[in-house]
């Protein structure tokens, strides 16, 4: 196998990029070292823990698995992506206002899962949302207050698209 | 994080190497492991902290593993000393308590 390094050309949160990758590389590592973006951490590094998950055309990967030069042509969605410049999205937004969390580290996998399962079920009940982000740990367990947060997201997401705030 | 050091956490060693180093074979609970909670603030007072006021956070990890223990001694009679409290150490106590223990494999 060649290690030279590829160039690859891909949607990076809305922004077209043009990056040189490794062969070997991971998305993790490539995000860190090319885009200095670290809300996708590595964490067991073997698909288990959900701390990785990146949207890759709308589906939740787990970038310590996925292949950075997969990437090519696709359109990738991290934790970075905000709603607008400066401000949080109703997800980011929830998980703050319900207390979704103690150390963090898991978040940003939590959160880009629960935009997956948004767009799959915009109103979920408990156990969508929990066979949904089975494949997601927290050390901390805060999963009851990540369900009322993905919930709380949900309920302002419907309140948006019709109208009333 | 109790509760998974109660329910499921067991380190396993060979000769001193850890043989399950990973989220794998190390299980920890998941969303569907940790059931509702309730919290309840116990009102005291710390003599030797600020106002009287105590840490939080894993101080409340004390009394999960002797609660669920008292929990299986209640229910089947045995009494788990070691944790983790997982179905096989319950299996195992049951058989020693019949005279009738499993073996080590």
């Amino acid at each position: 196998m060649s290690t030279a390094a590829r160039t690859i050309n891909f949607t990076l949160n809305g922004r077209p990029v043009t990056a040189d990758v490794k062969p070997h590389h991971n998305v993790v590592e490539f995000l860190q070292s090319q885009f200095a973006l670290f809300g996708a951490r590595e964490s067991c590094g073997q698909g288990l823990c959900g701390c990785c998950t990146v949207l890759v055309d709308g589906k939740p990967v787990s970038g310590c698995l996925y292949l950075a030069v997969f990437l090519d042509g696709a359109e990738v969605v991290t934790v970075e992506n905000l709603a607008e410049p400066g401000k949080l999205d109703l997800i980011q937004d929830a998980f703050i206002e319900c207390g979704a969390f103690q150390c963090g580290y898991c978040t940003p996998g939590f959160i880009m899962m629960s935009r997956a399962l948004l767009v799959q079920h915009p109103d979920p009940d408990d156990q969508q949302i929990r066979d949904y982000l089975t494949g997601n740990l927290c050390r901390c367990a805060a999963y009851p207050e990540i369900v009322n947060a993905v919930k709380m997201a949900a309920r302002k997401s419907k309140a948006g698209s019709t109208g009333r705030s | 994080m109790q509760l998974g050091f109660t329910m499921f956490e067991k380190v396993h060693l060979d000769g001193g190497q850890v043989t399950n180093a990973s989220l794998a074979d190390y299980k920890i609970p998941g969303i569907h492991d940790v059931p509702p909670m309730e919290n309840e603030a116990v009102d005291t007072y710390q003599s030797n902290g600020p106002f009287g006021a105590k840490g939080v956070g894993e101080l409340a990890t004390f009394g999960v593993s002797p609660a669920i223990a008292n929990a299986i001694d209640d229910a089947v009679g045995v009494r788990l000393t070691e944790l983790p409290l997982n179905a096989e150490a319950v299996l195992r106590a049951l058989r020693a308590k019949d005279n009738k223990p499993l073996g080590d494999d």
